[in-house]
C-alpha cells in the first residue's frame, strides 16, 4: 500500500506536537491536521504553558516522569537555540510556596527541573502566610508563539492543516487510513468518553513586565507566571463546569489572591480575562483502538485527557502516540502484504 | 542652615533624601539644594542597567561590603511597598559564569538563595565550567531617580540646573555644608588622581523572553569586560565593556560589535532582538569610595565638605549605605556647630 494517510484531529499543543512527531518518525506518511479551532482559539492558548507537572492519579509515576523528562529535554534544547524567541520558549525561575508542609517534600520531577532546592528562611520572609517553599528554574511555552512555531514546522514538512469540525471519527475513514484523536475536551463528545471531564480555569493575562519570577501556591490554585509579553495570573479549578464565559467576581478574586503573593501586581495594566476547560482524566489516554463498522476497520490512536498538565508532558505523549502510529502502519503494511499473497 | 548637594545621580539624590529625612525635624532652618548640570535621564545612573551586584572581590574593604548589605536590605524592605514599581525596584534571579572555580563572593549571604550552578545548568552556557545562581534586585535608575526627585520636591528641596565650578562658589553664596556627589567629574572640583573613568558601552534591546541576568567573567580581562545580559522592565541591556582611563562618551563601533557578537554567542536568540538604543557612560572608578569629611579653607571662610563619590560600577548597589554614612557625617558637623545645645543624635 502507498504510505498510509494520517489525520490528526485537534490543533492544540497535543495535536500539533503529535502531528510533528509523526512526521519525524514516519517521514513518508502524509499527515493532515483537522481542527475546528487553531491558535489563538485553543485551550492551549489560555494556559500559561509552565513546565510544572500535574500528577495523574492512575498513570504510573515512572511513565509521567518519562513524559516530563522528554518534554523538558526537547524544550530545553529549543530554549538554548536561536529559535527560542520565535518558538516562545524561555527559562523562568521562581518559587512554589506552601501554607503547610506538603506530604511529599520532593515531587517526582524535582530532579528534572533545574536547581531544585528548598527555599531559605530569608526567601520565605517575602511570604508571611507560607511556611515552606521550593525554588527552581523551569521552562515556559508561551502561546500563541509556540503553537504558531509548531504550525510553521509542520507546514515545512508538507503537512496540510484545515479548519474542519469533525463530528464523528468515521467521517474520516474514506480519506484517511489512520486517525489520531487529540481533541482534548472535545473527546467527551467525539468519542463519548465519560471519564473525561472539564475543569474550568479562569486566568488573567496582564502587562507587568517587571515581574520576572514565577510564584505558585502549592495548592495549585494561585499562581503568577511571567511570559514573554504578559504575566498569567491564576486561577480556578472548577470541576465539571463547561462555562467558557469569564466571571467578574472570579476576576476580582484571582487578582486579589495574586496581589497578596506579589503586591506590585496592583500596578498591572491591560487586564485580559480568559477561560479554558482543562480536559481532565484520571489518566492520560494514549492508546490504540480499532474502530469497526461493517467490515471496515479504522485504526485510531488516542492522545487526550492531559488536564492541567498538557504542556508539561506534551512531547512525551506525542512521542508515544507517534510510536503507536508507527505500530499501526506496520500492522497495515503487514496485513496489506499478506493480502497480496 | 543651607546644604548644597552637587550632583543629581543616584548618590546625590539619595544622600539628599537621607539627610532631609533624618534632620529636617531637628534643624528647622535646614534648606537643601541640589545643583547639577545633568539630571535624569541624562546621568550615569540612568544608563546603568540597575542590577544590584557588587564586584566579585571587596579587596578586604569591609566598609563597602557593609554599605552594600545595608542597601540591599533597605531595598528588600521596600519590595512589598506600593512604591516598588514606581521606584523601578523588582526581584530578579540569574547567573554569574566563570571558566574556572572561584571563591564565593563577599555578598553571597546578602543576596537570596545563593548557590553554585548544577552541571545541567552549565550546559546552557558552553565555554563556562563554573558559576553561581542567586536572586538579587533590580533598581532601574530611570525610575528610581525620578522617584527620589519627587520625594525631594515634596519635601521642599530645591533643584538648580547649574554646573558648580568650585566649592568656593557655593561657599561664598552662603552654603554651610557641601555634599560632593559629583561622580565622574569630582576631579574638576578638587583634583583626585585616584578617580579614573571606567568607560562602558551598552546596547539596549527588546528581548522580553529573557527573564534572568547573565554576567560572565573573564578573570584576566577584569570586571565587566566580559559579556553580560540584564533584563529590565522595558528592555534588556547587553554589555561587557570596561575601559580604564577612556573618557569618551561616544559610542564606538568596535565596542558595539564586541558586545553584540559576544552576547549573541552567549544567548543565540538575541540575534532576533531589536536594538532600540545604545549608550556609553563613565563609571567613576576609584580604588575605594571616597566618603569622608573635609574642612576646606576658602579665603575667610571655612567650608564643610562631605565627599561621596567614586562608586565605580556599583553606585546603585551601594548607594543607600553611603547615603546613611554621609548623613552620619552631616550629624557630626551639626554637633560641632552647636557645642552648647547638642542636638540628640540622628535617628538611625
Amino acid at each position: 500500500m502507498a504510505s498510509p494517510k494520517v489525520a490528526v484531529v485537534g490543533a492544540g499543543v497535543i495535536g500539533l506536537s503529535t502531528a510533528l512527531c509523526i512526521t519525524e518518525t514516519c517521514p513518508s506518511c502524509p499527515v493532515t491536521v483537522l481542527s475546528d479551532q487553531f491558535s489563538p482559539n485553543t485551550t492551549s492558548d489560555v494556559a500559561a504553558g509552565m513546565l510544572i507537572p500535574h500528577t495523574y492519579p492512575d498513570t504510573p509515576i515512572h511513565r509521567q516522569k518519562q513524559w516530563f523528562k522528554e518534554t523538558f529535554a526537547y524544550l530545553f534544547a529549543i530554549s538554548n537555540s536561536a529559535e527560542a524567541s520565535e518558538a516562545g520558549i524561555h527559562l523562568v525561575s521562581g518559587w512554589q510556596v506552601f501554607k503547610s508542609t506538603p506530604k511529599e517534600e520532593l515531587p517526582f520531577w524535582s530532579d528534572i527541573v533545574l536547581g531544585f532546592r528548598a527555599m531559605s528562611e530569608a526567601e520565605l520572609l517575602k511570604f508571611p502566610q507560607h511556611r515552606f517553599g521550593q525554588a527552581f528554574t523551569t521552562l515556559k511555552c508561551d502561546c500563541p508563539p509556540y503553537l504558531l512555531w509548531l504550525e510553521k514546522r509542520l507546514k515545512a514538512t508538507g503537512t496540510q492543516m484545515y479548519t474542519r469540525k469533525v463530528a464523528d471519527l468515521w467521517e474520516l475513514h474514506s480519506e484517511y487510513d489512520i486517525v489520531v484523536n487529540c481533541t482534548g475536551i472535545g473527546a467527551h463528545q467525539l468519542v463519548g468518553d465519560k471519564q473525561l471531564f472539564p475543569v474550568r480555569g479562569q486566568v488573567l493575562k496582564v502587562h507587568a513586565p517587571w515581574v520576572k519570577q514565577f510564584i505558585r501556591d502549592g495548592d495549585g490554585l494561585t499562581y503568577i507566571y511571567p511570559g514573554i509579553d504578559r504575566v498569567t495570573l491564576g486561577g480556578t479549578r472548577e470541576k465539571g463546569s463547561w462555562n467558557l464565559c469569564p466571571d467578574a467576581g472570579t476576576t476580582r478574586d484571582i487578582f486579589d489572591r495574586c496581589c497578596s503573593l506579589e503586591p506590585s501586581l496592583q500596578r498591572a495594566q491591560d487586564i485580559e480575562v480568559k477561560v479554558g476547560l482543562r480536559p481532565s482524566r484520571q489518566c492520560v489516554r494514549v492508546q490504540r483502538e480499532v474502530l469497526r463498522q461493517g467490515g471496515v476497520k479504522l485504526p485510531v490512536i488516542h492522545n487526550y485527557g492531559h488536564g492541567a498538565g498538557g504542556f508539561s508532558v506534551h512531547r512525551g505523549t506525542a512521542n508515544e502516540a507517534a510510536y503507536l502510529v508507527g505500530e499501526c502502519i506496520s500492522a497495515l503494511q503487514g496485513s496489506s502484504s499478506r493480502a497480496k499473497l | 542652615m543651607r546644604v548644597a548637594v552637587i550632583g543629581a545621580g543616584v548618590i546625590g539624590l539619595s544622600s539628599a533624601l537621607c539627610i532631609h529625612e533624618q534632620f529636617h525635624g531637628l534643624v528647622p532652618s535646614l534648606e537643601l539644594e541640589v545643583y547639577a548640570d545633568r539630571f535624569t535621564p541624562h546621568t550615569t545612573s540612568d544608563g546603568a542597567a540597575g542590577l544590584w551586584q557588587p564586584y566579585l572581590s571587596d579587596h578586604s574593604n569591609l566598609q563597602e561590603t557593609l554599605w552594600n548589605k545595608e542597601t540591599f536590605d533597605y531595598l528588600l524592605g521596600h519590595m512589598h511597598s506600593p512604591a516598588a514599581k514606581e521606584m523601578g525596584l523588582f526581584l530578579i534571579s540569574g547567573y554569574n559564569l566563570f571558566t574556572e572555580p572561584v571563591p564565593d563572593p563577599s555578598w553571597k549571604n546578602i543576596v537570596l538563595g545563593f548557590r553554585n550552578l548544577t552541571p545541567k545548568e552549565l550546559e546552557l552556557f558552553p565555554g563556562y565550567s563554573y558559576g553561581w545562581f542567586n536572586t538579587a534586585l533590580m533598581l532601574e535608575g530611570r525610575s528610581y531617580l525620578p522617584w527620589l526627585t519627587n520625594r525631594l520636591t515634596q519635601r521642599g528641596v530645591k533643584f538648580f540646573h547649574k554646573k558648580v565650578e568650585s566649592f568656593q562658589e557655593v561657599s561664598e553664596d552662603g552654603v554651610d555644608v557641601v555634599l560632593n556627589c559629583s561622580g565622574m567629574r569630582a576631579g574638576e572640583l578638587q583634583p583626585d588622581p585616584e578617580l579614573q573613568p571606567g568607560r562602558g558601552q551598552v546596547i539596549k534591546v527588546l528581548a522580553p523572553w529573557v527573564k534572568h541576568f547573565i554576567i560572565t567573567h573573564d578573570l584576566k580581562s577584569g570586571i565587566y569586560n566580559s559579556p553580560y545580559v540584564i533584563p529590565g522592565s522595558e528592555f534588556t541591556v547587553l554589555g561587557g565593556i570596561y575601559q580604564h582611563g577612556n573618557w569618551s562618551e561616544e559610542n564606538s563601533a568596535t565596542d558595539h560589535k564586541s558586545v553584540w557578537d559576544s552576547c549573541c554567542w552567549l544567548l543565540p536568540a538575541l540575534q532576533k532582538a531589536k536594538i532600540v538604543d545604545e549608550w556609553s557612560g563613565l563609571r567613576p572608578a576609584r580604588p575605594s569610595v571616597r566618603l569622608e569629611r573635609e574642612s576646606i579653607r576658602l579665603g575667610n571662610l571655612q567650608a564643610e565638605v562631605i565627599h561621596n563619590y567614586g562608586h565605580g560600577g556599583f553606585g546603585l548597589t551601594i548607594h543607600w549605605g553611603c547615603a546613611m554614612a554621609a548623613a552620619r557625617l552631616f550629624g557630626s558637623i551639626l554637633q560641632e556647630k552647636k557645642p552648647l545645645a547638642t542636638p540628640p543624635g540622628p535617628r538611625l
